[in-house]
């Protein structure tokens, strides 16, 4: 007696996705996205520090940018560490590091000029005290 | 060729609005005239001018390439490459301020 032969499997959406699977071991890599910007900007934010009259904001502005870029790509990578080339990854955490050194040297360069500036003003309010008034 | 480009940039040095206003250095001050002293040859010149120079240009032409050819390792050199010009900025305005 013959055995009856099996139907074709159907077309469907999960038939698909079974032959990806099998086909390729793992879903091909995507660049992290904006992690060339968050390189770039990070990188960016120490030149822009002593570029400009107020030391400090301009590149504090810089480098919390590619922070706040950095923190979301870094949730997308925790949420599926697999589907993204290594090289982008290290492009992101290459880049978060430069932000935070950036930070911390803007705000070292922000509180020079706040100190400058409190005593600059102290200094013409107790000359200013000093005139001799009618 | 060279020294008229050289003559040039020495003639229209930028000026430091931070220095003009308080009369103060900033973190960047010397770094044009350590760019020049490199232009000239005078390389030790240079590093006692401004330390950060070399490593700074180091960092943006490595970044450029980097961006167009995508190392593997590239970020990782980039970010080491970075601290130590943080590094030798923050060194070198701590001493010239005291």
């Amino acid at each position: 007696m013959e055995n009856p032969t099996t139907p074709p499997i159907p077309p469907n959406p999960e038939n698909i996705n079974q032959q990806f699977n099998q086909q390729f071991a793992t879903p091909p890599k995507q660049i992290l996205p904006n992690s060339t910007a968050i390189l770039v900007l990070g990188i960016v934010s120490i030149p822009v520090c002593f570029c400009y009259v107020l030391c400090g904001i301009p590149g504090l502005a810089v480098s919390i940018v590619s922070l706040v870029l950095a923190n979301k790509a870094q949730r997308l990578y925790d949420e599926n560490p697999a589907l993204y080339t290594p090289a982008s990854i290290s492009n992101m955490k290459a880049g978060k590091i430069c932000a935070i050194v950036g930070i911390c040297l803007n705000i070292l360069c922000l509180l020079v000029v706040i100190a400058y500036a409190i005593f600059f003003v102290s200094l013409a309010g107790s000359l200013g005290s000093g005139f001799p008034w009618r | 060729m060279r020294t008229r480009f050289i003559n040039w940039l020495e003639a229209n040095m930028g000026t430091c609005q931070f220095k003009e206003l308080t009369g103060q250095i900033c973190p960047g001050c010397g770094i044009q005239r350590a760019f020049i002293l490199l232009l000239k040859g005078e390389i030790l010149e240079s590093i006692l001018m401004y330390p950060a120079l070399i490593p700074m240009i180091i960092l943006f032409t490595f970044l450029a390439i980097h961006l167009k050819f995508r190392f593997e390792k590239g970020g990782k050199f980039l970010m080491y490459n970075f601290i130590i010009v943080a590094a030798l900025i923050l060194i070198n305005y701590i001493l010239k301020l005291f």
